[in-house]
């Protein structure tokens, strides 16, 4: 099924497609002018606006299904194509359709027996796929096996719609009950009067995560919060205030200070944005790199949290491509006109993997050399790129 | 026997009706309980917890048998016990209440607390301490000639009820209001120091009172803006010298402290030059006081002088080696050389070594650094540094060399715009950015990192602003050289390992507003009072519409309302232009009632000499190692 139907498709239906098509473009329109920020809040929203285009959408065969949301997907990633969460959750909701389809095929042509060859194909097909480790499959172009899903005739008594809409309730259950997790396993990793630091103050699984310690666990810590000046200073005071009002000793430092107080730290704690498959990850506050970078000089484990949705499939070969970059006037709001510099303002960093000694998930605590095994737990190979015209 | 202990728990079980039995059961029982293990010694082991009580017990019975042998009876023993225990009694009751006292105190000395510490750094010296101890002098210092007449006739009172703690009736009715606002506003914690301060103060006027030499205005002020500061013992001791010596303070070193304290003046090597430029004045006015020799008294002198510069900032190690220096050659002055000579002679040593160590070498290490710099190179720079803008103008400019520059800046003092400029101004191309950005700063293809010193201690350490470790770290790990450019009277005989042990607190309150002013330029922000009467202007102005508003119809009233909104919109957004500014209001405005909330604002840092793979000094290149050497062999010319 090509995608060039799909347009053709969508117009023919009717006033519900415009309607999805308004809250589509309202929605890439927010993308990209940045109105919405936090990893968090874009999956859920990307959640609900998928849960619409859902109800909203008219297929044949679920191969359309699967190109229409791949579509939108593809949309939505080149609207902001550092807004990761994005991208992966609706990767994640195409996971689940596949699987479903898989399973249906399967039943299907357990069903059919051995009467056609298609159905034995199919079968040898699925049963290939926990191969995916081998040499052999390494090389293969992704996304030939699935081709042969294609089968017009092929009635499935599955209602998909129903399928998929559960998959995103789940997710969304998921997405939204994430601090628990990651609380369970990352108190056990700090000790009483230990000293933390944190430079990404935007994170809010951080905070909960800091402040469930003190209240829950009962842990006294000191926490050093750096400014992250000049995108994150507003974010980091309020941070530190908020920790201070749970009774939590806080002190903020200058980002000039980091390597002076590293010596006293005993761990640090980052937030993600999203983390690669790779094992590295992208900070929403500049700077981080560098404190990571002086944590492995001071032999200071860094452990990092993130929830399952901030794992991406993408493998960062080009790093430029992923860090954002913001205007002069935070750095040097007054320039004289006559003799200008050039400045470097990063909005957001990116930490490789061997600067992080863990990732805490929902799931449990990860090295970053494992997490590409965790993310192929949730994302097929086929999805990785959505912007690929094949299927 | 061995029964009892189980009786007397039961008879302990028992209900309520038979408790006035059951004590005098247990005490029964309570004697018997030990010893009945004790009677079956040989069957059973001891635990070591009932051997114990044993022994207690026949040491108890041994004192009571002595004591009654001293013909004390069992009455009158038990008589005493009693009277132990209830003095026991009273005293752990009287220890609780003093703890709770403590407590409280500490409480409210907390609340009272106008500087706050962090565990990490309560070893050093705040800026609230500083400032503390720089107002009180300086208004000392500043206060006008004239007001000594009129002030005379005030002080006395004002001492007097700050000294007996209470108001004191005055005949003179100015005095009186004067001491009322004082009192009302004083704390209980913070009276004593008050107290202690104004004691030292009326000691001095009654000291001084035959000389008419009171210090007005000091009382009036120091009991508002400092007793909240106020509140070491040492502190108060050390501004009461410092009162005590301030005649002997010139009016240069005052107001070069002023200078210092508000970081007008920074960088090592420009409070040096600053300093003793200073000195060549104060050397000049100096007149050797009867009975003594200038090479006698002018170091004492001298050192006065240097109690109030620390008293800015701790003084750098370029000032200390000067004053090394300084002190040095006053003491090899030949006693018998007439004044006005060896005045004109120290001063020409000043200029002279001033010239040496600090021109001369700059030109040395130039020379030297230029040889490294490759034509075409880009260079990675942190902070602002004389040496440094000079070293790549004079690459630039001179010997024609293509350099890209990267001036890498932090907050709060913003030290690298100034260098920025400079080198844009002259052509150069710059680019600015922060410390946040350094990971992008060296994927640029950086060739070189050159770096200033405050200071190189002599095991290899690079004491420099902070952030300068961050720098040569992220270097070496990408195998860029780093490079520090040092004049040798930056090196100090000082040996420290970490950032932490010794260090300068800068002010917590610089890094409250986000913006991008240093502290100096918020300082000097012209127009901030203006810019608040406007505003408050305005707000009366909307009240008084809103207290009119009832008189006028409904739809007028209606009319009213939406331009009034409106109004306050456009204020509100004009306001929000002014959030720039100084006066809008930041998220931390109120830091410091948050107990566990604390800014720590570090101005130096160490790096590790591993990090460093060069050090350019006016005797040439080195690596780190090398500084104690270079300290022992020049010594003498040091």
């Amino acid at each position: 099924m090509s995608t060039q139907n799909i347009p053709a498709l969508l117009h023919n239906n009717s006033n519900a497609v415009t309607e999805i098509e308004i809250s589509i473009d309202a929605f890439i329109a927010k993308l990209k002018r940045k109105q919405i920020s936090g990893s968090y809040v874009i999956a859920l929203e990307t959640l609900q606006l998928l849960k619409r285009f859902l109800s909203a959408a008219r297929w044949n065969h679920v191969n359309e299904l699967i190109a229409q949301i791949r579509e939108l997907g593809n949309r939505l990633e080149k609207a902001n194509p550092t807004a990761f969460s994005c991208g992966n959750v609706i990767r994640r909701i195409l996971a689940v359709l596949r699987d479903e389809i898989e399973e249906d095929m399967r039943e299907s042509s357990a069903a059919q027996g051995s009467s056609a060859g298609v159905g034995g194909s199919t079968v040898a097909n699925t049963a290939a796929e926990p191969l995916i480790s081998s040499m052999f499959n390494l090389l293969q172009m992704p996304g030939q096996s699935t081709q042969e899903f294609y089968e017009p005739k092929a009635k499935t008594k599955t209602d998909f719609r129903q399928v998929v809409i559960q998959g995103i309730k789940d997710l969304i259950d998921e997405i939204k009950n994430i601090d628990d997790g990651i609380q369970q396993i990352a108190i056990d990793l700090i000790h009483d009067h230990e000293i933390l630091l944190t430079p990404t103050p935007e994170s809010k699984t951080v905070l909960k995560f800091l402040i469930r310690a003190r209240e829950r666990a009962n842990r006294t810590f000191t926490v050093l919060v750096t400014e992250g000046f000049p995108n994150n200073t507003e974010n980091a005071h309020e941070f530190a205030k908020k920790l201070a009002e749970h009774d939590i000793e806080t002190i903020i430092i200058p980002d000039s200070a980091v390597f002076a107080l590293m010596s006293r730290v005993g761990k640090v704690i980052i937030g993600t944005k999203t983390v690669f498959i790779n094992g590295g990850s992208i900070v929403s506050s500049a700077g981080v790199s560098s404190v990571c970078e002086c944590a492995r000089e001071f032999k200071t484990p860094v452990f990092a949290v993130a929830g399952l949705y901030k794992l991406s499939p993408l493998y960062p070969f080009n790093v430029d491509k992923f860090v954002e970059f913001g205007g002069s006037q935070h750095i040097l709001p007054r320039m004289d006109p006559r003799n200008r510099l050039d400045t470097i303002n990063k909005i957001t960093d990116y930490v490789p993997p061997e600067n992080i000694d863990i990732y805490i998930t929902n799931i449990g605590g990860f090295a970053p050399s494992f997490i590409y095994r965790i993310a192929w737990d949730n994302y097929k190979q086929t999805d990785v790129h959505l912007d690929e015209k094949k299927m | 026997m061995s029964e009892t202990p189980k009786d007397a728990s039961q008879t302990a079980n028992k209900k309520p009706e038979a408790a006035a039995q059951a004590p005098e059961a247990a005490k029964a029982a309570s004697p018997a309980a030990p010893a009945a293990p004790a009677g079956d010694a040989g069957a059973k082991k001891l635990s070591n917890k009932e051997l114990k009580e044993l022994k207690k017990q026949e040491k108890a019975a041994k004192r009571a048998a002595k004591k009654q042998a001293s013909g004390i009876t069992v009455e009158q023993q038990q008589v005493q016990a009693q009277a132990k225990r209830e003095k026991k009694q009273q005293q752990r009751e009287k220890q609780v209440q003093e703890q709770k006292k403590k407590e409280e105190k500490k409480r409210k000395l907390l609340d009272n607390k106008a500087t706050k510490k962090t565990s990490l750094f309560s070893h050093l010296e705040t800026t609230d301490e500083r400032r503390a101890t720089l107002l009180a002098i300086g208004s000392a210092l500043n206060s006008p000639r004239a007001s000594r007449i009129t002030a005379a006739g005030l002080m006395v009172p004002v001492v007097a009820s700050a000294l007996s703690g209470a108001q004191v009736y005055t005949t003179s009715n100015f005095a009186s209001e004067l001491t009322t606002p004082k009192d009302s506003s004083a704390d209980a914690a913070a009276a004593a120091n008050t107290v202690d301060l104004a004691k030292s103060l009326a000691n001095i006027s009654l000291e001084s009172t035959n000389e008419t030499n009171i210090v007005p205005g000091v009382s009036s002020i120091i009991p508002h803006a400092l007793e909240k500061s106020l509140e070491t013992p040492q502190l108060v001791q050390s501004i009461k010298e410092m009162l005590i010596n301030k005649d002997f303070i010139h009016p240069v070193i005052s107001s070069l402290t002023f200078n210092l304290a508000i970081y007008k003046i920074v960088g090592s090597i420009p409070r040096c030059m600053a300093m003793l430029e200073a000195f060549q004045i104060v050397i000049r006015d100096y007149q050797t006081p009867k009975g003594t020799t200038l090479s006698r008294n002018l170091t004492n002198y001298l050192s006065h002088q240097i109690d109030l510069l620390k008293r800015a900032r701790p003084l750098s190690v370029t000032m200390g080696n000067a004053i090394r220096w300084l002190k040095q050659e006053i003491s090899l002055i030949d006693p018998s050389t007439p004044d006005h000579e060896a005045k004109k002679d120290l001063c020409e040593k000043i200029g002279l070594f001033a010239k040496e160590k600090i021109e001369l070498a700059d030109q040395l290490i130039i020379e030297n650094a230029s040889n490294q710099i490759e034509d075409g190179s880009t260079i990675v720079t942190y902070g602002s540094s004389k040496v440094l803008t000079d070293l790549i103008l004079h690459n630039t400019q001179v010997l024609h060399k293509k350099l890209e520059v990267v001036v890498v800046d932090s907050r709060p003092l913003f030290e690298g715009k100034k260098m920025a400029t400079t080198l844009r101004e002259n052509g150069v191309n710059v680019v600015y950015t922060l410390i946040t950005s350094l990971d992008t700063v060296f994927n640029m293809g950086v060739d070189y990192v050159f770096l200033g010193a405050h200071s190189i201690l002599s095991n290899g350490f690079l004491y420099s602003r902070a952030g300068t470790a961050m720098i040569a770290m992220s270097a070496k790990r990408r195998n860029i050289p780093v490079l520090v450019c040092c004049e040798s009277l930056k090196f100090s005989q000082r040996v420290q390992l970490d950032s932490v042990t010794y260090n300068e607190l800068a002010d917590p309150n610089d890094l409250v507003p986000i913006d991008f002013e240093s502290p100096m330029e918020r300082r000097s922000n012209k127009g901030i009072l203006l810019k608040q009467f406007v505003k408050e202007r305005h707000e009366t102005k909307v009240q008084l519409a809103k207290e009119n508003a009832p008189k006028g119809n409904k739809q007028q009233q209606q009319q009213h309302k939406n331009a009034k909104d409106k109004n306050s919109k456009a204020a509100d957004a004009s306001s929000q232009a002014d959030a720039q500014g100084d006066q809008a209001s930041h998220v931390l405005d109120d830091w410091q009632k948050l107990a566990s909330l604390n800014i720590v604002n570090i101005l130096y840092d160490l790096t590790p000499p591993e990090y460093i793979n060069k050090v350019i000094t006016e005797f040439g290149a080195l690596p780190p190692s090398s500084v104690p050497v270079i300290l022992r062999e020049y010594k003498g010319s040091a």
